[in-house]
């Protein structure tokens, strides 16, 4: 996939007031071009894979008429001294990755001295919904925000999780903020100690 | 050492996590950064919520780095950023590519502030060096950019845990291991399901669990624990390591687990080839 040209729009107002920025794409993929429209708010994330932000990338790169997409390399310059402390612990480094449980990443690393996990969850009608296994690595259950996160949680009974936030959008208009299968928060990548071991690619 | 009860800080998205891994609170905040910069703060006794662009010392009154800096310590930031310019900007309302720092006006008045918060693409190929130049901090935030963030829909899981293996590798394999902690952890839930119930503490969380992850010479090995842990028992950890002052609520509370059950001093420190598969 080869983009020919780039268009940013100078953002707008969607019919909820927030900031709404067009940018269409337009691309030639096994010879057939079209525009491509995307568009996103403080809710919705910019693309939905890998490649698409190498397509992003790359109009903006042509755009900007330096068509590169590598990085200028730094010059590490040496730190300035610091104080040394003699004790076992002078490092404490915290990486902070993002977006997933618990659940989703470690479901079947079972504490032997403990009741196993429930393989199901609980959603707002009641039901219990199996978890599964994503079908791909870069599955996506839709929004995380404030108010979201409360309807999950439902004041501690926890069977939100099925909530239309969480869905795939029915009219297929915004690809972005919506999960990518029914229920799309019910899943693990560790969801069996199988799953858990299995190199991905999806 | 894994920890299977360690929960989000709030019940909430990126930024008010990552402000709670910085300083204990998130001084009332409850949103990610719109694309203006503005985010929402509530007040739990009116429930109304205000805009700000920036936390002041009225919301959040010290941090880490401010209590490090008071005690003649070194903090740093390495956060990676886009090789393209132009995806940072759309990187920068979900994953709030500042860091936080930035928004943080304690944190950013500190005179050497744009000394310590560095900004790079490609961190993993980078890592060894700043090490080696000394960049590591007593303590040191590590955070990558939208593509090996793991973020659902912007970066996948095996790209973004291949880079955290690589940034792990670097300490690993670098002269500081031998007196290092890395704790690897996931800021917000993302919209996954979990199935245990976060306790609630106050107006604001706790949130949902994440995985915590403690690799060290001195890290128990083979053990799940079970202890109460959120952002803020990062912040109590620290300041249990370099002897400075509580900060909040969050990190005075007894029920906060401060980390230390998680080392065995008295082992035998553990090379990091006992971590490499």
């Amino acid at each position: 996939m080869k983009p020919l040209a780039h268009d940013s729009g100078d953002g707008g107002e969607s019919s909820s007031g927030a900031s709404v920025y067009p940018l269409m794409i337009s691309v030639v993929q096994d010879g057939i071009s079209r525009v491509e429209k995307y568009r996103f708010t403080k809710h919705h994330i910019l693309s939905t894979s890998k490649s698409l932000i190498s397509t992003v990338a790359l109009a903006a790169s042509a755009l900007a008429g330096c068509g590169s997409s590598t990085g200028t390399a730094p010059t590490i310059h040496q730190a300035p001294a610091q104080k040394q402390v003699d004790q076992p612990v002078q490092h404490v480094f915290v990486i902070l990755k993002e977006n997933h449980t618990y659940d989703n990443f470690f479901l079947s690393y079972l504490d032997p001295n403990e009741p196993s996990p429930p393989a199901q969850g609980l959603a707002s009608n009641g039901r219990m919904i199996t978890i599964t296994e994503p079908s791909k690595d870069d599955w996506s259950p839709g929004d995380n925000s404030f108010e979201v996160a409360h309807v999950d949680f439902d004041g501690g009974i926890m069977d939100g999780f099925d909530q239309d936030a969480h869905q795939p959008d029915p009219t297929g208009l915004d690809r972005f903020l919506h999960a990518d299968g029914s229920d799309g928060a019910y899943v693990s990548y560790g969801v069996t100690p199988e799953a858990g071991r299995r190199r991905v690619g999806y | 050492m894994l920890s299977d009860r360690w929960f989000t800080s709030e019940l909430s998205q990126s930024f008010p996590n990552h402000l709670y891994l910085l300083a204990a609170t998130a001084g009332g905040d409850i949103s990610n950064p719109n694309l203006d910069g503005d985010f929402d703060i509530l007040d739990p006794q009116t429930g109304k919520t205000r805009q700000e662009s920036h936390l002041s010392s009225a919301e959040i009154a010290t941090a880490l780095p401010v209590e490090l800096e008071q005690a003649g310590l070194a903090w740093t930031v390495l956060q990676e950023t886009d090789n393209i310019p132009i995806l940072n900007l759309g990187a920068n309302f979900i994953l709030d590519l500042a860091a936080s720092v930035g928004d943080v006006d304690v944190i950013r008045a500190l005179p050497d502030f744009n000394d310590r918060l560095i900004e790079t693409p490609d961190l993993e190929t980078h890592m060894a060096e700043y090490i080696a130049k000394g960049w590591a901090g007593h303590v040191t935030f590590i955070k990558p950019n939208d593509v090996n963030s793991e973020h659902p829909g912007v970066g996948d899981v095996t790209g973004g845990q291949k880079w955290t293996r690589a940034i792990i590798d670097a300490i690993g394999n670098s002269p500081e291991w031998a007196h290092s902690v890395i704790i690897l952890t996931w800021d917000d839930y993302g919209g996954f399901y979990d199935h245990v119930v976060p306790p609630q503490v106050d107006g604001f969380g706790l949130g949902f669990r994440v995985p915590g992850l403690i690799i060290s010479p001195f890290a128990k090995k083979g053990v799940v624990q079970h202890e109460r842990r959120e952002f803020s028992s990062i912040a109590k950890f620290c300041e249990g390591v370099f002897n400075l002052p509580a900060m909040t609520a969050r990190d005075r509370d007894p029920a906060t687990d401060d980390l230390m059950s998680a080392f065995d001093f008295g082992q035998a420190p553990r090379p990091y080839s006992d971590f490499v598969p």
